[in-house]
């Protein structure tokens, strides 16, 4: 079955030519034109990813994010207006997965959105342990301790590439790439603000890391515990 | 100085006045004295009369007096002086006349006058011009200090007056001076609007006013122009979103379409491609103008952004790039501005150039230097510094479209991360464009080179 994709975006013209782009790369797609409408439509239907446009009448695209985010770690790509740091950085705290600035490439919208829905394929066994942490590549889970951490898609796929590599630095461009699909110019704060999050989740100190160790200038490091 | 000569003409002019008339006064008198001696002189004298008579004289007016009698007998009142004392010239003459010298006798000037008196005795009266000198010294003592006085008074006062009225002009220079170097809140201050200074420094404050607001006024003018571009720009997001996105699908479409239809719409996709670059360049450009953006600077491996750039332009089959750098170059740069100088310069390449292209990358001292080449016509009239005005756009590139703001952002770019980028033409013919940026090291090398860090 196709993935479905969910659209909000207030702007009729935007959010037909998203359609027509997203059906043409394969997906299933739903648009609706404000905040409400989507918590609505999300909770009806399942969403494989959800494109949101930041500015939106009533509820704002961040009030949108959060509030998804609060009920599932399906990937987020954000529509923003503008690349500076106040906007993209909220809405990466909120636990967006990535972001495309308007106006956008078309081929650009199909790529990110391929990017975010792609499941992690590796030849070793789907379950492993790495530290206390019970990992189930093919359900996308990880349990620690019998509880199960909610992590976003993308916050797996982080978790994964650096645990599959416990002990060795990865740089962010590498992370970019596995976990993202960008290419070494992507934007590096993509992969700061999901280390971020997913330290959050798994409650680790950054300052005395047990988990993940940021390793200045270079890039991040699962320990091994 | 005024004060000095005029004094001092004054004080001269008194001096001849008062030394002439003293000296009048003292020939009046003596004339006076000589006449009524003469007048009075006895007919008859014998050595003793005489000598009582001199005697007599010298008493009465402190003069020393020489009688010479007819026979050429010569009496004198002091043993100091004798007939030689005499200057003949002084005895010629007709009774009644008397003539007058000067003479110095001893250190001490006298004024000899001779007359004649009864019985045809020459009288000779010496008199001092001591007490006469010393007053007229006295007095060209105390007009001389008193000179000395006003002129160092006058001098004093002068520079009083001077200072003060020169103050004003030199506080008028300084704040004219804090004007014109941009302190436009600059004013004097007026203490006494009457006088000639104060209705100078109202009017310069007045003008000091208009000044200041006029520029006020352009300034708010250009912000409101640079707001309203950059507010146009943003208002063109959406509605260029949809239209691009949906052009470029048309673009897909284009066999689908009806023979007719297809040049036209190829023309219109066209178009809305080349409006968005304009407005993302424009909204680009007033970012950077408004200073927004932070540089998020990072060590980067300069082989492999090199060519993650070039990749990323896509560029067709039948240009040829290519790509060279010393190993091991680290450069300090933010990755998505990194990509937009290198790629606008490499694509520019493509445009202008005949296929050949070279990018290649060395360290120089603390500088990493990326060079791109291509092999076309080169910078027309070797403007090296006009292609980077903004709009600026050669015959050439006018045909191949693009805003011209591209190089004009590309080495704003540039600047922000501490490089610049500067153009040449290449002796083979062509053009050459140089990005430097901070070089840096390894960030994950344990033994950095020191010169770079």
């Amino acid at each position: 079955m196709a993935q479905q994709v969910l659209i909000v975006e207030d702007d009729d013209s935007v959010r037909e030519a998203a359609t027509l782009v997203l059906e043409r790369a394969g997906f299933e797609v739903r648009g609706v034109d404000d905040g409400a409408k989507a918590l609505d439509e999300f909770d009806r239907g399942s969403f494989d990813l959800v494109v949101l446009d930041v500015m939106l009448p009533s509820l704002s695209g961040f009030d949108v994010c959060r509030e998804l985010r609060s009920r599932s770690g399906v990937p987020i790509v954000m529509l923003t207006a503008r690349t500076d740091t106040a906007d993209v950085v909220a809405g990466l705290e909120l636990g967006a997965d990535d972001y495309l600035t308007k106006p956008f490439d078309p081929a650009e919208l199909a790529a990110r959105a391929r990017a975010a829905v792609r499941r992690v394929t590796e030849a070793e066994p789907p379950r492993w342990e790495a530290q206390d942490l019970d990992i189930d590549e093919d359900a996308f889970r990880v349990v620690r301790c019998g509880v199960e951490l909610a992590l976003t898609a993308i916050e797996f796929r982080l978790l994964v590439a650096l645990a599959r590599h416990a002990g060795q630095v990865l740089t962010r461009e590498v992370l970019l790439e596995r976990v993202w699909g960008y290419d070494y110019l992507g934007d590096s704060r993509l992969v700061d603000m999901a280390v971020r999050r997913l330290r959050g989740k798994l409650g680790d100190d950054a300052d005395q890391p047990t988990y993940i160790t940021t390793i200045r200038s270079v890039g991040y490091r699962f320990e091994r515990g | 100085m005024t004060a000095a000569l005029s004094s001092g003409l004054l004080a001269a002019i008194t001096y001849g006045a008062a030394s002439g008339y003293r000296w009048r006064n003292f020939r009046e008198m003596t004339q006076d004295e000589v006449r009524v001696a003469l007048a009075l002189s006895p007919r008859t004298l014998d050595a003793s009369s005489f000598e009582r008579l001199l005697g007599a004289y010298e008493k009465r007016s402190g003069t020393d007096t020489i009688a010479i009698t007819a026979e050429g007998r010569v009496y004198s009142s002091s043993a100091l002086l004798g007939a030689g004392d005499v200057p003949p010239a002084l005895l010629d003459g007709e009774p009644g006349a008397l003539k007058f010298t000067d003479v110095d006798h001893d250190g001490k000037s006298y004024v000899l006058v001779g007359g004649t008196g009864a019985s045809e005795v020459h009288y000779v009266f010496f008199f001092s011009l001591d007490q006469l000198e010393s007053s007229l010294a006295e007095l060209r003592a105390v007009l001389l200090s008193g000179w000395l006085v006003i002129v160092i008074g006058s001098l004093a006062i002068g520079h009083v007056v001077a200072g003060r009225t020169l103050r004003p002009v030199r506080q008028a220079a300084d704040a004219a001076a804090a004007l014109a170097g941009g302190l436009l809140d600059t004013r004097l201050d007026v203490t006494d609007a009457k006088d000639e200074f104060g209705v100078w420094a109202e009017s310069f404050n007045t003008m000091a006013d208009a000044l200041e607001a006029k520029i006020d006024e352009l300034a708010r003018a250009a912000e409101r122009e640079r707001q309203f571009t950059s507010d146009v720009a943003h208002d063109l997001r959406t509605p260029l979103t949809g239209m691009a996105a949906t052009a470029v699908l048309l673009q897909d479409h284009l066999d689908d379409l009806p023979e007719a239809s297809r040049r036209p719409v190829a023309v219109l996709v066209n178009d809305v491609a080349r409006l968005k670059d304009l407005v993302l360049d424009l909204l680009e450009l007033s970012r950077l103008d408004a200073g927004a953006e932070p540089v998020d600077a990072e060590a980067l491996d300069v082989a492999v952004a090199m060519r993650a750039t070039i990749d990323s332009l896509k560029l067709p089959a039948d240009i040829d790039v290519t790509v060279t750098s010393e190993p091991g170059l680290w450069v300090v740069a933010a990755r998505g501005r990194f990509r937009r100088v290198l790629g606008n310069l490499v694509a520019n390449a493509a445009t202008h150039g005949r296929g050949a292209i070279t990018v290649s990358a060395q360290q120089r001292g603390s500088e990493i230097i990326i060079e791109v080449f291509d092999d076309g016509p080169g910078i027309p009239d070797d403007d090296f510094e006009r292609i980077f005005d903004r709009f600026y756009k050669s015959d050439e590139s006018r045909a191949a479209g693009g805003s011209g703001l591209g190089l004009a952002i590309a080495r704003e770019h540039a600047r922000a991360q501490h490089g610049d980028i500067t153009a040449a033409r290449r002796p083979e013919g062509g053009a050459r464009f140089a990005l430097t940026l901070p070089a840096t090291t390894d960030p994950s090398d344990p033994d950095p080179d020191p010169d770079t860090l």
